[in-house]
């Protein structure tokens, strides 16, 4: 597999951050617990392709999306409903209902393909959002990695408040009560149907912004800029995106 | 979201919702402006940190907004009065989760 490197940044990145998104890539190309490696470098292939979905670009422009009726402008060979989701997440999450989700889940793809989807998708998201902040071009998508997904669905799993199941605070196995378990936030336990994908874009997070250890230490400087200004950009970039959470 | 102002008590503040901005924008210019005055007045090591904060929330948000997870609760009731002041709770993605 091609080793993503950034000997073409206007800037040094620093090594962790660097062997972070190595890590994402070599996961985003390799087979998930529910989806192929193909599917998934797929998945970033139509992350990449919504920006110029004529459909995502007129429901975007519309009042009421969910009105504006159409096909999607593909470059892969997913199905239907994984397309919408990949192309609404990058083109208009705001505005996304649970009925919508459901829909998706009830017309074939499953609850774990939802999750790891998102988890795919986000992770590409990322990827590409700091290669742009940047000022560098998005890396070339890895070529997949052969193998089956493992299909495994966590038996502690169960449906929540949340739109899929999760794994509650209560219920996480010994394994897991670092990171789904009591007072742990729920953006941490969103991807717990499929543990994988949140464990991947969690590591992803803890070399972006900051580890879950790191995030109660408000006396320690780990970053270049302080705290006050990495909540700022944080606080700006989720109110653009309208995000409650 | 409308614009912001000022610093907001954060040092460089204005500056970083400019970075924050351009980045969710598709100005060119604009972004590459920001991100020399990011970098002029941070450094290096700045930019690149704060091009990861945004690179994370900008993928966070959405994963909040589609597996549509409730605010924690111990969040709830202390965030409930700055929620209403600042609009949060008008968002679409509030009224689904």
């Amino acid at each position: 597999m091609t080793i993503v490197s950034y000997e073409d940044a206007p800037v040094p990145i620093r090594l962790d951050l660097l062997e972070a998104h190595q890590r994402a890539w070599q996961r985003l190309a390799s087979p998930g617990t529910w989806l192929t490696g193909a599917t998934r470098v797929a998945i970033a292939q139509e992350v990449r392709n919504a920006k110029q979905c004529s459909l995502c670009v007129e429901r975007k422009a519309a009042l009421m999306p969910y009105n504006v009726t159409g096909t999607h402008d593909t470059v892969s060979d997913l199905p239907e409903a994984q397309v919408e989701l990949i192309h609404r997440l990058a083109t208009d999450s705001a505005r996304l209902r649970r009925n919508w989700a459901r829909e998706l889940i009830e017309s074939g793809l499953s609850e774990e393909e939802y999750v790891e989807t998102v988890g795919v998708a986000c992770t590409t998201i990322s990827l590409d959002t700091f290669a742009y902040a940047v000022g560098m071009p998005s890396r070339e998508i890895p070529m997949p990695v052969d193998g089956d997904p493992k299909k495994v669905r966590p038996t502690e799993a169960k449906q929540g408040d949340a739109w899929v199941p999760w794994i509650a605070p209560d219920d996480a196995s010994d394994g897991d009560r670092e990171t789904f378990g009591p007072g742990v936030s729920n953006i941490r336990r969103a991807l717990s149907l499929v543990p994988a994908e949140a464990h991947g874009f969690f590591d992803l997070v803890s070399n972006q912004y900051l580890s879950a250890e790191q995030m109660k230490d408000f006396a320690t400087k780990f970053r270049a800029i302080t705290r006050a200004q990495i909540e700022l950009i944080a606080g700006r970039i989720s109110a653009i995106n309208q995000c409650a959470y | 979201m409308g614009e912001a102002e000022g610093d907001g008590g954060v040092p460089n503040g204005a500056m970083l919702v400019n970075f924050a901005e351009a980045i969710a924008g598709d100005d060119a210019q604009r972004l590459q402006d920001a991100r020399n005055e990011v970098t002029a007045t941070l450094g290096a090591d700045g930019l690149v940190d704060a091009c990861g904060i945004a690179a994370t929330f900008n993928a966070i948000d959405r994963i909040a907004d589609s597996i549509g997870i409730p605010i924690d609760d111990v969040r709830l009731e202390p965030t409930a009065e700055f929620r209403r002041e600042l609009g949060i709770d008008a968002f679409p993605s509030r009224l689904e989760s």
